[in-house]
């Protein structure tokens, strides 16, 4: 009975880590200190209607997007502008960090500049298949953490035309609807 | 004179109602209030049909319009994630690049 107890809790495993997205709800409260702040939250049926926006757009690169949110179960995003270095502590983004020491997690770039500050991007497997993305960039006047749960390709991302990566046709398309 | 007084009172003399005086008033009243029944029904029931129809059409509108504001916010917060992420892999690659070389 014991056997079967813990093999059904091996077998749920990798469901129940799948499951748990990265939480950066304490971050919120930096957006009192900050002079900007962005808070972006997309999950699953947000995504799914943006993306049914998109396949409207007839365009090479629409399709591209399209395709690299296609698996994507949900998007959060924090960032945070201050007018002065100093404003927000490494206390502040620990939280974040010890969220990512979880084996699941696997830090593939770290970068520390003493001038713009650091940058981290971890992935995350899930029986060995590819389950999230996180990004932490902490700059002296800027801080932003990004938690895609689900498979994305980042090289994909980067490599979208237009402004910033993004379509200019879809970009415009947002803008005008956005006002 | 006494011709005309007795025709006078003959004429004037109380006379008692019909057998059936009572049921007829009454069939007659009874008959006059279905009328006016049945004269405001069908405006009655057009009035609430069309004001069941205009509402019906007036929140499916309100709902469509809803759900297209929604998906246009979920769209431009896509827009934004993409942007804000594509920009900060954008620049973590240089810094990467800056060093390797």
């Amino acid at each position: 009975m014991t056997r079967m107890f813990f093999s059904a809790c091996l077998l749920a495993l990798p469901s129940i880590c799948a499951a748990q997205t990265l939480r950066l709800d304490n971050l919120d409260r930096l957006a009192a200190k900050a002079a900007e702040t962005v808070n972006i939250t997309l999950d699953g049926s947000l995504l799914q209607m943006a993306s049914r926006f998109i396949s409207d757009d007839s365009d090479a690169d629409a399709a591209d997007v399209k395709k690299l949110i296609a698996g994507i179960k949900g998007i959060s995003i924090r960032s945070f502008g201050f007018k002065n270095a100093g404003e927000y502590l490494d206390a502040d983004v620990e939280p974040i960090r010890s969220q990512l020491k979880d084996e699941t997690w696997k830090r593939i770039v770290q970068v520390h500049s003493k001038t713009e500050g650091d940058s981290d991007i971890y992935l995350k497997t899930v029986a060995g298949r590819l389950a999230g993305i996180a990004l932490i960039s902490a700059e002296p006047k800027q801080l932003t953490v990004v938690s895609i749960d689900g498979p994305m390709d980042l090289d994909g991302l980067s490599k979208l035309g237009g402004n910033f990566g993004i379509p200019k046709s879809i970009r415009k398309k947002a803008e005008e609807k956005a006002k | 004179m006494n011709e005309l007084e007795d025709r006078l009172r003959s004429a004037l003399a109380r006379e008692q109602p019909s057998l059936d005086f009572t049921r007829r008033v009454l069939a007659q009243v009874q008959h006059s209030r279905q009328d006016r029944v049945n004269s405001w029904k069908p405006w009655a029931a057009g009035c609430v049909a069309a004001s069941l129809l205009i509402g019906g059409f007036g929140l499916a509108g309100i709902e469509q319009r809803r759900d297209r504001e929604e998906v246009q916010a979920a769209h431009s917060q896509l827009v934004r994630a993409l942007e804000i992420t594509s920009t900060k892999l954008q620049r973590i690659q240089r810094k990467v690049d800056g060093i390797n070389q």
